[in-house]
């Protein structure tokens, strides 16, 4: 019996803080391109004239900052949707967040528009309006008297989540050729920004997101043995179940409009953490949050520096990335995962 | 402030699942200390009276009131401080082990943090050592047998500290000996710590050799409701179970019932 004390918590996720760390301080030296720190730092150059300090505090760190925060979100919301529906193979994709995001994006692709709102342009504007749309037309479908039935909800999303697969084909074939494959680049992911400004406006999202996540972790544990037992545990399901559906979507939905539907991470990291920490949600959570920053961190950083000459996606390399590795996780640890039949 | 007169109780209550009545105007009364059976027929609403009690359904007309006070006035946090309500299956979709499971039953005791204290860990030890699963503790619930997992389940209720468990059914998936074993638990937890124990079972026998005072339903009522060797006759049971029965009485009292049919090689 291991109650988990706050040194034992700490001690848990403290590995994947470290692993995180290492990440976010080696990554920024790493590109085809090589940096002189000490130039970068050098205030005695103007900065419009220091290119070293342009590429790294201007392209590189804010590039890694938003594959950190984009990782992060999709591994909590994975970890958050996985134990609300009570489905090992479930991600935070999986109820059409992302295809209400996607829809957003192609809609503003193909209408060309070009408005801006608090220095956001359209496209990432469009997709979170999309996703919110989504989330908000999932919540009214599933919603009950007793809260939102893991069953229901995943047929409410499911079904949503084809019905804009369907309109954002439509668009794709009303598109000319250069629109759609601005489209599909699109479907990609990509992390690729300068300054910070897409993070200003991503962080208080994901800070909420995080700390509601981070709450509602303990009621999660019990959740994922039914409602009824939860109830019994003292758990208030409708509340949890709400809340949870709408922060882990609002954090999937925010990242997925400044970054595109990246795949992988949120279903494999959560996943892969199970077999290393455990299923207990109040660690899974936040070493998710951790390990799925490093993990899309350092994915976006080989996607830009493993071909001489291009970029890769940085969507294609999660998952030929983390495949073979969760195959190894899944090979090593399948007895003790445990999760029925 | 008085003492409160009962336990649990319910007062006129009725239920319905869509347009079909279930309980129909049922007062009952479980008082502190008891130990009580449940049973009836299929359909005969002992499940949802007992989760009326637990708070699990609220009725559609009538109270339930647990120490004086309405139990919808209990958030669900302080309700479950009171009451441990065991569903009658548990549905594993994470591979959470044995002692995970026992310490989920602290966490209506728990404030805002998520953290569980050494005091915590000593009272989910204390439950696995009542239920004889201290060695279960390590392992998943999935590799559980039914009365491993049955007796893991009535440990994270007991680590609740509640006063007052209900049980759904909580022997029906088990063998003779789990049989035993679990009503023998039951019995010490209400004896020796003072529990209040309600329990909504099938086995008439059963109910006869454990519960002091037993409840039978049917249709939605009440029917009778007292000593199970007093209350639980042949011509009651004919008539809420519609079988012919063949009964008899052990030496000490209690009733022996069997189906009233001829065996297989029996002329």
């Amino acid at each position: 019996m291991k109650a988990l004390t706050p040194l034992r918590f700490f001690a848990r996720v403290l590995p994947f803080a470290i692993f995180f760390a290492a990440v976010m301080i080696l990554c920024p030296l790493a590109g085809r391109v090589p940096v002189e720190i000490s130039k970068a730092l050098d205030l005695s150059i103007p900065r419009n004239l220091n290119s070293d300090y342009t590429l790294l505090f201007m392209l590189r760190i804010p590039r890694i900052l938003l594959a950190a925060l984009t990782g992060s979100a999709l591994a909590m919301a994975g970890a958050a949707f996985q134990a609300l529906l009570r489905n090992p193979l479930a991600e935070p994709y999986t109820l059409g967040v992302s295809s209400g995001a996607a829809l957003g994006a192609v809609l503003a692709i193909k209408l060309g528009l070009d408005i801006s709102f608090l220095s956001f342009s359209a496209i990432p504007l469009f997709a979170f309006a999309g996703s919110l749309g989504a989330m908000g037309l999932i919540y009214l479908l599933a919603r009950g008297r007793s809260g939102l039935p893991a069953s229901i909800l995943l047929l409410s999303g499911v079904t949503i989540s084809f019905f804009f697969s369907a309109m954002i084909l439509f668009i794709h074939y009303m598109a000319d050729f250069t629109e759609n494959s601005q489209m599909i680049r699109w479907t990609m992911g990509g992390l690729d920004i300068v300054g910070y400004n897409s993070l200003a406006g991503l962080l208080p999202l994901w800070i909420i997101g995080a700390a509601a996540l981070m709450v509602l972790a303990p009621s999660l544990n019990v959740l994922s043995f039914g409602a009824t037992m939860a109830s019994a545990k003292g758990v208030d399901v409708p509340k949890t179940q709400k809340a949870t559906f709408v922060f882990a979507s609002m954090i999937t939905g925010a990242v997925v409009s400044a970054a595109g539907p990246i795949g992988f991470v949120g279903l494999i990291v959560p996943h892969a953490l199970r077999f290393i920490t455990g299923p207990d949600m109040r660690v899974l959570v936040p070493a998710s949050a951790f390990a799925g920053a490093g993990f899309l961190a350092l994915c976006d950083t080989a996607a830009r520096v493993i071909l001489p000459s291009v970029e890769i996606p940085v969507g294609v390399l999660t998952a030929m990335i983390g495949g073979p590795f969760f195959c190894v996780l899944l090979f090593r640890y399948k007895k003790r995962w445990g999760g029925g039949d | 402030m008085g003492k409160p007169d009962a336990s649990l109780k319910l007062e006129q209550v009725s239920f319905a699942y869509r347009n079909k009545d279930v309980l129909d105007g049922l007062s009952v009364r479980v008082r502190d200390g008891e130990m009580a059976g449940i049973v009836g027929p299929n359909g005969s609403g002992k499940s949802t009276m007992l989760k009326i009690m637990a708070g699990m359904l609220r009725p559609r007309s009538g109270k339930v009131k647990l120490f004086d006070k309405a139990l919808s006035e209990y958030k669900r946090r302080e309700a479950a401080r009171f009451i441990a309500y065991v569903p009658q299956d548990l549905s594993i979709a994470f591979g959470y082990t044995a002692g995970d499971f026992v310490l989920m039953g602290r966490r209506p005791h728990h404030g805002a943090l998520p953290f569980e204290s050494a005091a915590d860990a000593e009272l989910a030890r204390r439950a696995m050592t009542e239920t004889d699963t201290d060695a279960l503790s390590d392992r998943l619930l999935t590799e559980l047998s039914g009365g491993e997992r049955q007796r893991v389940v009535i440990a994270a209720a007991l680590a609740q500290q509640p006063s007052i468990m209900l049980l759904d059914e909580p022997t029906a998936a088990l063998d003779l000996r789990y049989q035993i074993q679990i009503h023998s638990i039951l019995r010490r937890l209400n004896r020796e710590n003072s529990i209040t124990v309600a329990v909504v079972t099938h086995d008439l026998n059963m109910a006869a050799l454990f519960f002091p005072r037993v409840i039978v339903l049917s249709k939605g009522r009440i029917v009778a409701d007292g000593h199970p060797w007093e209350i639980l006759t042949p011509e009651l049971i004919e008539e809420v179970y519609r079988v012919h029965v063949d009964f008899t009485k052990r030496p000490g009292g209690a009733p022996i019932i069997t189906p009233g049919i001829v065996a297989e090689g029996e002329k």
